[in-house]
């Protein structure tokens, strides 16, 4: 058996019909004759209520503030990828020079790197692409709102 | 009028001046909803910024579940909750529990009452009844009566079953419509 008490109170169903007649009747425009008067006060001063209204600007401010904001992720996302590709580039050109020169010896930084785990290479890389990522938001101004 | 698919892919796309359309849209429900939590005007309009920033943002994961408008309307409620509670516990931290709570009440109500000070009487009665209301039940309020939205439509927005709205709002209603007859001198 589900004892479980109801977390909210139990809605009485024949006040509620009643009040949904005289909030559809107000609503409408009709009269609500008949109907409980302090109900009838009540919806017709809610229906009267002001609505609050955003100033005129607003949704162009908005606008021109998200449209700034996507330019910003945008320069963001492409200065990360110059920067990530450069990186790659010369690494890739300083490791062929390097294995020109002296063999696969040169690949010994990376090789002493993966001797530590594949969990070390991996948080070295989060680091170092942590403090990167900093740096190029800091360079280019972090995007806000 | 656009559908919302339509006007969500205009924004997605790009296209100029769709996502000021989507701001125009449903600008009046985010501020209805915020205002009805915060009460504050400047708070207001910076909450409903954050709102629709966060709307252009993430309207790539807008999956067409729920219309458009509940949508913003539910993220728009949890911004402004968030909001609250941020506030609730500054105010608490500097000057204490229940004194921070007394006065965070105090700078609450009234604020609208203020601004209502040059409508008429009843608009500005009715707007101080609403603030001693519980933040829920101001809301289920008023969305079903402002903005005339559907039960299931605000459940959806503040994350409740639609039972438990329903229930806010007949308490809501119910404890409105007794101070109302009290008002106009008739028996509760």
């Amino acid at each position: 058996m589900n004892t479980r008490k109801p977390t909210h109170e139990p809605v009485d169903a024949s006040v509620w019909d009643a009040q949904e007649r005289v909030w559809r009747a107000v609503r409408e425009g009709r009269a609500a004759d008949g109907e409980d008067v302090a109900d009838v006060a009540l919806f017709t001063a809610l229906a009267d209520l002001p609505r609050p209204t955003p100033d005129a600007d607003f949704a162009a401010d908005v606008a021109a503030l998200a449209a700034r904001q996507q330019a910003r992720h945008a320069q963001v996302r492409r200065f990360r990828r110059r920067v990530l590709g450069g990186l790659a580039l010369g690494y890739g050109v300083a490791l062929g020079i390097g294995v020109g020169l002296s063999g696969f010896g040169a690949w010994a930084p990376l090789s002493r790197l993966f001797q530590h785990g594949w969990v070390l290479t991996a948080a070295v890389c989060v680091a170092a692409f942590a403090v990167f990522d900093r740096l190029a938001r800091h360079t280019l101004g972090r995007p806000h709102a | 009028m656009m559908s919302d698919r339509e006007l969500v892919q205009a924004v997605t796309g790009g296209r100029a001046g769709a996502f000021e359309r989507l701001v125009r849209l449903h600008q009046g429900l985010c501020w209805h909803i915020v205002q009805r939590i915060v009460r504050d005007p400047d708070e207001t309009r910076d909450l409903c910024q954050e709102t629709f920033l966060r709307v252009h943002q993430c309207l790539h994961q807008y999956r067409f579940e729920s219309a458009l408008k509940t949508w913003i309307g539910r993220i728009a409620y949890s911004i402004a909750l968030r909001h609250m509670e941020r506030r609730r516990k500054a105010l608490s931290s500097n000057i204490g529990g229940e004194e921070g709570q007394a006065l965070l009440d105090g700078m609450n109500s009234g604020h609208d009452v203020a601004q209502a000070a040059e409508q008429d009487e009843m608009t500005a009665w009715l707007l101080e009844q609403m603030d001693t209301l519980a933040p829920v039940q101001r809301t289920a309020l008023t969305l079903y009566h402002l903005e005339e939205m559907t039960i299931p439509e605000i459940a959806r927005i503040v994350g409740a079953p639609e039972g438990t709205v329903k229930s806010h709002l007949y308490r809501a209603r119910q404890q409105l419509r007794a101070r109302m007859a009290e008002y106009i001198g008739e028996p509760a």
